[in-house]
């Protein structure tokens, strides 16, 4: 494992130097988009204001329930718990637009390119890349969930304690695991940035779709979808934990599928679209296995 | 005795129902300069990936340093340092970075032969890669590889968009390598520079091995050219045994250019005689000249003459 894995920390460092300005302008969106939903909701529920009741009736529509989430049901709303009912969708999705592309160049991308191959002429592990990317897909959501978590911390919207901000924090790290990790695995089963992207935004338009279907009836069927494990922890109110293995049982899974494809040849993709020529004579890849 | 730096022996590679290499034998031995030639898609790049641990082969063995090139490229990697056709880097970081990012991939530094290189390529190390041409990323590559004591060097097109000033150093610390015995592996279409720096070579053709061997051997064995202007008409030129590919350069057939069989040289010369040389030029087959004629018709016999 080790010697697959040699002089994965120096990719890391190469990766995040390259990806430094793409991942710092989406970090500050999504810090942005957090702390301005925060503010605005807490300004709408100081002290018990008139707006936020109307807020809450907008929310449990069936439209903004279908296209933020269910809004969960408590006797008592606060700005923390109509902040997680209309954030946590949203958020998801946002994530896996930085993460899923940041995954799919830092390994398929690099090996299309032929970056790869003058690396991998070096004396570096086999599965080096992947490991680089998995590791800065940690750091990086990592750093995301403490800036989460501080902007929680900072704004301390009614009905928030430590527990649910870090909680919410926690829970946006594990999502951008699972979506990061699924790209990860796509760009390994593809044999081009092109089909890993399609297959990855499929997913995630699916996990949407389900997500929507089911949160307007049978609500217990939104455990379908990926994003929907998330709305299942119940910020702020019920805390499940549950969801939250799931999805870190998930983003596991999706990391260790495909190390033995790895291991095969350089970029071995499991399929490749059907082509009535040879394969690219640049790369070599290895036809798919039925 | 020289040792075998690289052994191929009946080396396959299929992908899927493609197969990209049907039969690939050649060796490199200590000291050696091997130039590896052939079209596009004869399986030059699929070779190198084999020789460098990145592809498996289907069938056969490759062994380089006498170890499994798959098996143990952990072993094989730190002593090879290669150069790829065309070059890709990260974009954010600058030249130097990657060329240091590169060595120590390698478990090298950057030392003194670096700066010397960076001089001598006259390459501007501080910009930023996605500003550099593709010569110039080309000098990334060139400068990283050469700036470590490798004890095999492969360049898959080394010098492609490099311009000739360029080219020339590149070839300059490539015969230096050839004089401190080291071992290279060069693939290249520019086929006056595979004979100014090659002993030996291989032809790859649709995925097989169609000739190797020593350059000097091969040249000797095939056909000289011969250019001649005499003062009468050459008609009884064709009639000559030895004499082929023969064609008139003026109307008055008094300038003849053909290939000539060694062994029948000397009858050769004495028709040409009897039609008053006034000028002879004699040539040995260029690389491009026996490339050439390995390549003339697909399934057709390249054994050299």
């Amino acid at each position: 494992m080790r010697r697959n894995n040699r002089r994965a920390g120096y990719l890391l460092k190469a990766n995040l130097k390259q990806n430094l300005k793409f991942s710092v302008v989406w970090l500050v969106i999504l810090i942005m988009m957090i702390l301005s939903g925060a503010v605005k909701l807490e300004a709408a529920f100081v002290n018990g204001a008139s707006g936020s009741k109307d807020i809450v009736k907008m929310l449990q529509a069936p439209e903004m329930a279908a296209m933020f989430g269910a809004t969960p049901k408590v006797s008592t709303y606060n700005a923390a718990i109509i902040f997680a009912g209309v954030m946590v969708v949203f958020m998801i999705i946002l994530q896996a637009l930085w993460v899923m592309p940041l995954m799919i160049r830092d390994t398929r991308g690099q090996e299309e390119s032929g970056l790869l191959e003058m690396v991998r002429a070096r004396d570096v592990g086999r599965t080096a890349d992947i490991t680089a990317a998995i590791w800065e897909l940690l750091l990086v959501s990592f750093v995301m969930a403490a800036a989460y978590f501080a902007s929680l911390i900072a704004v301390n919207m009614d009905g928030t304690d430590m527990t649910g901000d870090l909680l919410f924090a926690i829970a946006m790290l594990i999502a951008n695991l699972v979506f990061g990790s699924l790209a990860l695995l796509f760009a390994q089963l593809a044999n081009n940035t092109r089909i890993a992207s399609m297959l990855s935004y499929m997913v995630l338009a699916a996990a949407y779709l389900i997500r929507l279907v089911t949160d307007l009836n049978h609500q217990q069927l939104t455990w379908l979808s990926p994003i929907g494990w998330f709305e299942k922890v119940d910020f702020y109110t019920k805390n499940q934990l549950t969801p939250l293995f799931l999805g870190l049982a998930a983003a596991s899974c999706f990391v260790v599928l495909p190390w033995p494809l790895r291991k095969v040849a350089i970029s071995a993709p499991v399929c490749w679209q059907k082509e009535t020529v040879a394969p690219p004579q640049r790369h070599g890849y290895d036809r798919c296995r039925r | 005795m020289a040792t075998n730096v690289i052994e191929l022996d009946h080396v396959q590679k299929k992908f899927g129902k493609f197969e990209a290499l049907k039969n690939v034998s050649f060796t490199l031995s200590s000291g050696q300069v091997l130039g590896f030639l052939g079209p596009n898609g004869a399986g030059k790049s699929t070779t190198i990936r084999i020789i460098l641990g990145m592809l498996k082969k289907t069938a056969g063995s490759v062994t380089v340093f006498g170890h499994d090139a798959w098996r143990d490229d952990a072993v094989i990697h730190p002593r090879i340092a290669y150069i790829p056709g065309d070059v890709y880097l990260w974009p954010n970081l600058s030249g130097g970075e990657i060329i240091d990012l590169l060595l120590r991939l390698n478990g090298r530094d950057h030392n003194k032969k670096t700066d010397d290189l960076m001089q001598r390529f006259k390459f501007d190390p501080t910009k930023k890669a996605r500003t550099y041409s593709k010569g110039n990323r080309q000098k990334v590559a060139l400068i990283a590889a050469l700036s470590q004591d490798a004890d095999l060097y492969i360049f898959d097109e080394p010098t492609s968009g490099l311009d000739t000033l360029n080219e020339q150093t590149f070839q300059q610390e490539v015969l230096k390598l050839k004089q401190a015995g080291k071992s290279v592996l060069l693939s290249s279409h520019i086929l006056s520079e595979v004979e100014r720096m090659c002993d030996s070579i291989v032809i790859i053709r649709d995925g097989s091995v169609i000739e190797s061997g020593n350059l000097d051997q091969m040249q000797h064995l095939a056909r000289l050219k011969v250019e001649v202007k005499t003062t009468t008409a050459n008609d009884d030129l064709a009639q000559v045994a030895g004499v082929h590919d023969l064609t008139f350069a003026a109307a008055d057939h008094t300038k003849a250019v053909f290939t000539a069989d060694r062994d029948e040289l000397s009858r050769i010369m004495q028709t040409l005689a009897t039609a008053s040389i006034l000028d002879l030029r004699v040539s040995p087959p260029t690389l491009e000249d026996l490339f050439m004629r390995y390549y003339g018709k697909p399934g057709e016999s390249h054994a050299a003459e």
